[in-house]
């Protein structure tokens, strides 16, 4: 049912509706914004990818294959201009690690933050930044999608085009590290 | 499996990861191994904290401004209805014709194309007309003309001197006074009298003369097929 309307909503996006345009906005922003956050560590520079997204969307709907699901479509455009972001903030200098505060950063950060007590986004967000933020670019991307956004191995594979095995290896040196570093930050043992 | 192996697993702890053998190797290994059995349970317990993060869900704080924003972009960015190739060229159409100049040459080129094809198509239908009532009407007997000349025939019908002269030097051979130019088809009379055995039958009536003396008497006898129509209800035609 979801699925038809998805399709009749997007033939008529095809057509040029306005309306079904802002339908289609709405129905998927959140899912594009929740993606794009927890890439990048900024609500700010998320809703503009999330705005970049849909733009690209409208612009790009007769490439859109109906065969795949269009969260995953979605999900890809968001990734590669996350990505994009990302690297042009690295250029500039805006790192978004640990150590260093960036952009939407707390200036103040705790140093040691109970998971369980994580509520907000502000929270997430440095959760993530403190956990993540210096893995390399792929083991990063890969955490996000399946452990963050629980997606599955195949719908990462079709938005990052790596392959099953990459995927696989790029997690488990992803969840290592990220063990290394919750054991002595967060105190996340074995032994529950 | 053995440490090394298991390592390379323990790591996947989420459903889908692993494959039904893979897994059942695994928890063999770490049912008899206590560091693997640790190491899995730091990771068991990682996945927990990691769900925790995944229950927080980031929330756009105005989801209406976003979208209003999204479409304003859209309507500034990107022209409306460019799907498909006939729509961008209509709409490429369009942009050309913001030129004055091309406006008013294309009007005057649609206005001589339409009425060439109304001109066109009005002159079809009468033909298409015509052949009709044609078509409806009963079929007209055929005309069969048989003409026959004799010299006398000639002789009265022809004013010119050249010929009345030839013809006088024809007088010897009236017994061949007899002889007639037959046609069976209704053509000109120039056509009938020109043909190779017209001809020849006017060699015979009029031995020595020359082929232009013929061509006079045939070119004379063509001007005056009237006379020959109406002479022949008295002498030698019928």
């Amino acid at each position: 049912m979801q699925m038809e309307k998805n399709q009749d909503i997007l033939a008529r996006v095809s057509r040029g509706d306005m309306t079904a345009f802002g339908e289609l906005v709405r129905t998927y922003q959140s899912y594009a914004y929740r993606l794009a956050v927890r890439i990048l560590c900024s609500e700010t520079e998320a809703e503009d990818v999330v705005q970049e997204a849909f733009v690209r969307v409208w612009r790009n709907l007769d490439r859109y294959n109906p065969e795949v699901l269009f969260t995953t479509w979605l999900y890809r455009i968001v990734t590669n201009l996350c990505l994009d972001r990302l690297r042009a903030m690295k250029r500039h200098g805006v790192i978004l690690n640990r150590r260093t505060s960036a952009v939407d950063a707390n200036p103040d950060p705790p140093s040691a933050v109970d998971i369980e007590k994580a509520v907000s986004t502000s929270d997430l967000i440095r959760l993530i930044r403190t956990m993540a933020g210096d893995l390399p670019e792929t083991q990063r991307l890969v955490f996000t999608l399946r452990d963050l956004q629980d997606l599955s191995i195949d719908e990462v594979r079709q938005i990052t085009g790596l392959s099953e095995a990459s995927i696989k290896t790029n997690l488990h040196y992803a969840r290592r590290t990220l063990r290394e570093r919750m054991k002595c930050e967060y105190g996340v043992e074995g032994n529950p | 499996m053995n440490c090394a192996e298991a390592k390379r697993l323990i790591a996947f702890t989420r459903k889908g990861e692993m494959g039904p053998a893979e897994e059942y190797q695994l928890a063999e290994h770490v049912r008899t191994c206590p560091a693997c059995q640790a190491e899995r349970a730091a990771f068991l317990n990682q996945d927990r904290a990691v769900e925790k993060l995944r229950s927080i869900v980031p929330t756009l704080k105005n989801p209406e401004a976003n979208v209003q924003a999204i479409l304003r972009r859209v309507r500034e960015e990107v022209p409306p209805q460019r799907q498909g190739v006939v729509s961008a060229l209509v709409d490429r159409l369009i942009g050309a014709l913001e030129v004055p100049g091309l406006r008013y040459a294309l009007a005057v080129f649609v206005t001589v194309m339409v009425t060439g094809f109304v001109i066109q198509q009005v002159t079809i239908l009468r033909s298409v007309s015509a052949l009709e009532a044609r078509l409806a009407k009963p079929e007209a007997p055929r005309i069969r003309l048989a003409y026959a000349v004799t010299p006398g025939a000639v002789e009265h019908l022809t004013r010119s001197e050249e010929i009345r002269a030839m013809l006088e030097k024809a007088g010897a051979n009236q017994e061949l006074g007899s002889e007639r130019l037959h046609a069976t088809r209704a053509g000109s009379i120039a056509d009938l009298l020109n043909s190779p055995e017209s001809r020849w039958v006017l060699h015979t009536l009029l031995p020595g003369t020359r082929e232009r003396g013929i061509d006079s008497l045939v070119n004379e006898l063509s001007r005056n097929v009237r006379l020959v129509l109406t002479y022949s209800k008295g002498d030698g035609v019928r």
